[in-house]
């Protein structure tokens, strides 16, 4: 008995912990603008100045506020072939001060020790939202005062660091690839490290001795750096080793804006029909932007929790890059999923790569079994979409000893109307080719125009979301297929005789699922 | 037939008065109660004559607990005075006896009936609808907080002058 009650009340505890952990996490529309240092890390290698330079023309966009500090890279020898240890590069900002150049690049400090809060105020002031402003206008302290907010954002300051390995470069191919590991650190700003800059801060009527004993105060000031995660990407490309640096620096920010809350943007819904928010290109908000969409419930106890009640999508976005007035123009958004939206509800940024992944399977057309790959390419406030599409379409046939396959990829595009929200019918076109191969092929010279022929299609889809992000669709489509290959004509035609092979023009259906991510 | 049509009739003659010369019992009973539990908080110094507060009220819609709030801001200025902050003092309320609001039940009810006369003593500053955590779900409604600057001297002036209240000079 005694040991039930041991369990029942660990139990209880942990059921408690975890409600308290619940509260920590409650979404609010308190999001403010971070600002970020990015430092490379060399290796001592040849690779060093190139990609410091390849680095250099990355950008975070509009939504982080840079902090130029001096340390821009640092030297960890060590092969490139792996990347550094994050102890090694965690001692090295300790070792460059890193944390002092923020604090330093935020109060302007200069050769002589003097400080400024210019930049604080000036970053503060267009960080401000309109309900800081209209509360403004009844305070006594007034408009004036708000740039102090700016103090606020010092602790959002972040260091990025770039460590790029197992670069590869391949010019006779034409492929290059690079692996990135991005680590992420944060400035440690507590009241304590803040009451201590105070203390150094040198006054125009101080005397030359006071000077120098608040600048070696200063020297002996430490601003320490906070290790918040590490995000693993790498790219590849067919025209440079720049650009599979570059692609690689875009996942590894898209993986980083998931993994650090505070990176993620909050607002609250202004309006729903259509829905309306706040925020825009100062937030870096991108056309088809996913965020979800949370309710603020509150339990008996006085508890709150945040609640899921769907997914938008970014639609017209607003140019808000400028200091709020009270009236800031909203962007638009259209809801995806979930249940109703209302005024009040919170938008959190909740990225997703816009893509979707089908698989089908059909009658009538070039394949009976079918996969593609879909990129929403666009999308406006009534939730017209346009993707690009790919597909490949697989299929075989088989007489007597012969037996072929064909393969059709294809590429297209679709526009997708939604009638009601959950219902999207897209027509779309797509080009593409019907490649077909038989056992036999091993002993041909290969080339491929000799073994396909080209296909047109046409079609349209009719999808329903039986629960974001699942969607089952049925499609109809005509396809033709055109200027075949000697070797496919030989192969098909036999086909055609026995009342198999592709014929020149086909009418389809077919039906299958399509995943959102 | 006749019988029930007459028993209709009367039902809403006795309905009627209520519900078209003022309150009904159940909404001054729920007005009373809203003003038993709120919270209001200073949000920050105001210009001179208002205070800026920052106060929460219950409904069932969210537009009922909006109104409940605007009421509450009046309401905490008239009779429980407003708490203090880092850098503003508490204010005390305009009327210093407890028993205020039920010495002067009638005028009260009509001056916090809905649109009433409290609605000239307010400036909601919320930016559009209360939103994020000033808007909760609660069982049954919602609770949410409103920006208000009131107009404390006007109001003050307002009692002074209904005669609810000693002029301020009085006793100089």
């Amino acid at each position: 008995m005694k040991k039930i009650l041991v369990i029942l009340s660990m139990l209880f505890c942990v059921q408690s912990l975890d409600a308290q952990v619940k509260v920590n996490d409650v979404v609010d529309d308190d999001y403010v603008r971070n600002s970020v240092s990015v430092i490379v890390v060399n290796r001592g290698d040849s690779y060093d100045a190139r990609i410091f330079s390849m680095a250099g023309g990355l950008g975070f966009g509009e939504k982080f506020d840079k902090n130029e500090i001096p340390t821009d890279r640092i030297l960890i020898k060590a092969d490139r072939k792996n990347s550094v240890e994050t102890e090694l590069i965690t001692s090295s900002l300790e070792r460059e001060g890193v944390g002092k150049e923020i604090i330093s690049y935020w109060f302007q400090r200069d050769a002589s020790g003097m400080m400024s809060d210019e930049l604080i105020l000036k970053r503060g002031m267009y960080s401000v939202r309109d309900q800081e402003i209209l509360n403004s206008q009844v305070s006594k302290v007034g408009i004036s005062a708000l740039g102090e907010k700016g103090y606020d954002l010092v602790k959002g300051s972040y260091v990025y660091v770039l460590d790029y390995y197992n670069l590869k470069e391949n010019t006779k191919d034409k492929s290059y690839s690079a692996e990135l590991k991005a680590s992420i650190y944060q400035l440690v700003c507590s009241e304590e490290v803040m009451e201590q800059l105070y203390e150094a801060w040198i006054y125009n009527e101080d005397s030359p001795e006071v000077v120098a004993q608040k600048n070696a105060l200063y020297d002996s000031l430490v601003f320490p750096m906070e290790y918040v995660t590490t995000v693993e990407a790498s790219g590849s490309s067919s025209t440079s080793l720049g650009e599979a640096v570059n692609n690689a620096f875009s996942q590894a920010f898209y993986r980083s804006e998931k993994a650090v809350d505070d990176w993620n943007v909050t607002s609250s819904i202004i309006s729903t029909r259509p829905i309306k928010a706040k925020i825009g290109t100062k937030e870096g908000v991108t056309n088809g932007q996913r965020f979800q969409v949370h309710k603020i419930v509150e339990d008996r106890h006085g508890n709150l929790d945040s609640k899921s009640v769907g997914y938008v999508r970014a639609t017209e976005v607003a140019n808000n890059s400028n200091v709020a007035t009270g009236d800031t123009e909203p962007s638009c958004f259209y809801q995806i999923s979930g249940l109703k939206i209302e005024e009040g509800m919170i938008l959190k940024q909740k990225n997703d790569l816009k893509m979707g992944v089908t698989v089908a399977g059909g009658f009538g057309g070039y394949s009976p079994f079918e996969i593609g790959l879909e990129f929403l390419s666009h999308i406006n406030t009534k939730g017209t979409s346009r993707y690009v599409m790919l597909d490949v379409g697989i299929g075989g046939d088989s007489y007597n000893d012969l037996s072929v396959s064909y393969i059709v990829p294809a590429i297209g595009m679709g526009i997708a109307v939604r009638p009601i929200r959950p219902v999207e019918i897209m027509p779309f076109i797509q080009i593409g080719m019907d490649i077909l191969s038989t056992v036999s092929i091993a002993n041909i010279d290969y080339k491929l125009t000799d073994w396909s022929s080209y296909v047109g299609r046409v079609g349209a889809r009719a999808s329903w979301q039986v629960v974001y992000p699942i969607q089952i669709f049925a499609q109809a489509e005509a396809a033709v297929n055109f200027g075949a290959g000697s070797y496919y004509a030989f192969y098909n035609d036999i086909m055609l005789a026995v009342g198999k092979g592709h014929e020149q023009a086909v009418a389809g259906f077919s039906f299958g699922v399509k995943v959102n991510f | 037939m006749k019988k029930s049509l007459l028993h209709i009739v009367i039902a809403l003659l006795v309905a009627l008065p209520v519900s078209l010369f003022g309150q009904s019992k159940r909404e001054i009973k729920s007005l009373m109660e809203s003003f038993e539990n709120y919270e209001v908080t200073t949000v920050k110094v105001a210009v001179d004559g208002t205070k800026f507060v920052k106060v929460w009220g219950y409904g069932k819609k969210v537009d009922d607990a909006i109104v409940q709030a605007k009421k509450n801001a009046v309401h905490a200025s008239l009779f429980r005075g407003l708490p203090g902050m880092e850098s503003a003092m508490a204010t005390p309320p305009i009327f210093k006896d407890p028993n205020a609001f039920d010495n002067n039940k009638d005028y009260f009810i009509d001056f916090f009936l809905t649109g009433g006369e409290y609605i000239k003593y307010i400036n909601v500053t919320t930016d559009g609808v209360p939103s994020g955590q000033d808007r909760r779900q609660v069982r049954g409604g919602y609770k949410v907080a409103l920006y208000v600057q009131v107009m404390f001297d006007n109001l003050r002036d307002k009692m002074e002058a209904d005669g609810l209240v000693n002029k301020l000079s009085t006793g100089f």
